[in-house]
């Protein structure tokens, strides 16, 4: 709690942490801020990640549970193989991708054979390319963690539903529709609230891939927190900057409390 | 007046035992604070008693240097018995914001070793320890004095000094049919030559330029700049990026771009080592990475060339040693910092690690500088290189430099305008 609360407090000042002098400045860090095209840039770039990859995640998620669920061929095999990445460290992770996706990586090499361009300098040294090769990955680094989580909510569904169902005539699409998915919303809820936080907060892909760069296509709010705390050791601004995502981060997850949630979601 | 049948009824006996209680309490507390006295003052025996204890926070991880590093450690310390150096390792991902956090705690370390463009941020915040007095007998001594001096006072001792030069590939330029003459070029003859080597095939590429790395690229675009007698601040403290010399290096750089590839130093490094990159723009650790990893490569080093041909100006970089504002023992700890910088045995060092030079305008004589043809060119081009302006929020100031940088690489601009755009901005950080 203290740490949260000094943050507040920080954000109020302009802080020479070298020196030791605070200055106040009422609220002209969170002013300056919405004047910053960094901080903006950042706030545009990490909306783009969140939105861009929190429905595809969710979706392979929910698609690669029901398949190990169904218990397809090769389900034993591709059960962990799916969640190995997520268990992973991602720095580990964001070296890996950085070399797959460098001028002559396997990614550029695949994207070339099926006729598609790729950057001379490679898909993290061009703008229009960086952001979506990070997204992407974390697309498939994440979502084996999540098909994790509705796998579990998958076999908690009780099986005389289905043959309930299936008296009733109902079909694999009607099973699903009517029974399936109605018990999936809590933990539905539950993947988006959290992946929405975790995606808002992307550091580590971004520290070690393309450091925001290259013409600030990747900097993300997190990584700028980084840049003006402990780069430019600006505590006052970069615990503003700290603050406004925070704020953002709770709206997102109150939106989806709201439209998302139910009386499912909470019992 | 004493209530007699009060006093005799009185529960003496628990006050005795009260009485019994705080005076064991006492006991107990004097001879903890006996026992903790004993054992403070005792715990090294009574020769440790008097000796002084120094913290020194450095940068040198790598296994061989670390061993030199310790061994002159010891040889200072069986010099100065009284003084004992505790050593703290840091690297260069984390080591600033290290030093930032133990200064901003209160607790820093005694000796700190700092890269040549950290020292304006601490001596400007009253962090360091104003050394003058204790280094007038080592002035003349060492050079590249400036980045640890502010307001009249030293405040960092230089230690190990290092520049960047260009390395070329032979064998990729004999194949496009051109060379170099002489190790100083001119900005035709260079372009020309990235020109060519660009053209051998899609796997080679010409010029290697820095892509978007903070703290690195202006290292690369600033010696252009320089050599072409442009300034990033004037001498009256004015922003001067918009001009004409800077326009000219400006756009020659950007030139050098189109003939080359753009990656992070190390895939630069990486490339040349591997001879797919004609030439690299890098630092005297290159030399031991080629000797490590492919020895056989054919190369060769050029200083940074010039409109007109003649030797450049290049960036120059350090490592420095400074006390900190705290340090308890600042007499000993300078007697430290002198010994490590001293020339022997700052090349004792750099011949460990396999690039480097003591601060000092003469070439040690050593078969290690004096029979290496490209080491002894890195000294010519030490000599002809300078650091960033000591400017406390220069962190700021070279941000600005490599986001212009990174706009015209990436044709985001004409270089005029965003030459005009950085000039205004960096002219807001000086005025604020």
């Amino acid at each position: 709690m203290f740490p949260l609360l000094y943050s507040l407090y920080l954000s109020f000042f302009a802080v020479d942490i070298l020196s030791g002098t605070f200055k106040f400045i009422g609220i002209a860090n969170y002013v300056n801020l919405f004047s910053d095209g960094d901080f903006l840039t950042a706030l545009k770039n990490t909306t783009i990640f969140v939105v861009g990859t929190i429905p595809f995640t969710t979706i392979l998620a929910l698609i690669a549970a029901l398949a190990v669920n169904a218990r397809l061929p090769g389900a034993s095999f591709f059960k962990p193989a799916l969640v190995m990445p997520s268990i992973t460290s991602m720095v580990v992770m964001a070296l890996i991708f950085t070399h797959l996706y460098s001028p002559n990586g396997y990614v550029g090499a695949l994207l070339n054979l099926c006729g598609i361009p790729v950057p001379e300098n490679g898909l993290l040294l061009s703008e229009k390319t960086a952001l979506t090769s990070i997204m992407v990955m974390d697309i498939l680094i994440a979502f084996g963690y999540y098909m994790l989580l509705y796998l579990a909510a998958l076999q908690n569904i009780p099986r005389n539903l289905y043959e309930a169902a299936e008296l009733d005539g109902a079909g694999a699409w009607e099973k699903f529709r009517y029974v399936t998915l109605p018990h999936l919303k809590p933990i539905t809820l539950f993947i988006l609230v959290i992946n929405t936080i975790r995606s808002f907060q992307i550091f580590v892909e971004i520290f070690v891939m393309t450091k925001g760069g290259p013409l600030n296509s990747t900097l993300t709010a997190v990584y700028f927190v980084y840049d003006v705390g402990f780069v430019k050791f600006d505590m006052g601004y970069a615990s503003a900057a700290a603050y406004i995502l925070f704020i953002i981060i709770a709206l997102f997850s109150a939106l989806q409390m709201k439209y998302f949630g139910g009386r499912e979601a909470r019992t | 007046m004493l209530d007699l049948a009060v006093f005799v009824k009185y529960d003496w006996s628990m006050e005795y035992l009260k009485y019994y209680k705080i005076k064991l309490a006492g006991y107990i507390c004097a001879l903890t604070v006996i026992f903790s006295l004993v054992i403070s003052c005792g715990g090294g025996g009574s020769s440790d008693s008097a000796k002084i204890t120094l913290e020194f926070w450095q940068f040198w991880t790598d296994p061989d240097a670390k061993a030199t590093v310790t061994s002159l450690i010891e040889d200072f310390q069986s010099r100065n018995p009284d003084t004992e150096v505790n050593v703290t390792d840091l690297t260069w991902g984390e080591g600033h914001s290290k030093i930032v956090v133990a200064f901003s705690s209160g607790n820093p370390p005694d000796i700190i070793e700092l890269g040549s463009d950290w020292i304006p941020e601490f001596s400007n915040r009253g962090a360091l320890y104003d050394i003058s007095g204790f280094t007038a007998d080592i002035r003349d001594k060492h050079i590249m004095w400036d980045p640890g001096i502010f307001g009249g006072k030293y405040y960092a001792v230089p230690w190990l000094l290092d520049t960047r030069v260009i390395f070329y590939n032979i064998d990729l330029m004999n194949r496009a049919g051109v060379s170099f003459e002489d190790a100083t070029v001119s900005w035709d003859e260079f372009l020309f030559a990235c020109q060519k080597v660009n053209g051998l095939g899609k796997d080679i590429a010409g010029f290697g330029a820095n892509s978007f790395e903070k703290h690195r690229l202006y290292k690369k675009f600033l010696p252009f700049l320089w050599s072409a007698g442009g300034e990033v601040i004037d001498r009256m403290g004015e922003s001067s990026l918009d001009s004409p010399e800077a326009l000219s290096a400006f756009e020659y750089y950007l030139n050098l771009v189109k003939y080359g590839a753009i990656d992070t130093q190390s895939n630069l490094d990486q490339r040349f080592i591997s001879g797919k990159l004609g030439f690299n723009f890098s630092g005297g650790w290159l030399l031991k990475n080629i000797h490590n990893n492919n020895p056989e490569l054919n190369f060769g080093v050029i200083t940074v060339p010039t409109p007109d041909g003649e030797m450049g100006i290049s960036f120059a970089g350090g490592e420095y040693l400074a006390l900190s504002s705290r340090c308890a023992h600042p007499e000993a700890a300078a007697r430290f910092i002198k010994f490590l910088a001293d020339p022997e045995n700052t090349a004792r060092l750099c011949e460990t690690v396999g690039f480097g030079f003591p601060s000092t305008k003469q070439l040690p004589d050593d078969p290690f500088y004096t029979e290496n043809r490209n080491r002894m060119l890195f000294h010519e081009q030490l000599l002809n290189s300078r650091m960033p302006p000591a400017h406390e929020d220069w962190v700021y100031i070279e941000e600005v430099i490599e986001k212009m940088v990174e706009r015209g690489m990436y044709r985001k601009g004409e270089p005029a305008e965003l030459l005009k755009q950085a000039e205004t901005e960096i002219s807001k950080i000086l005025n604020r």
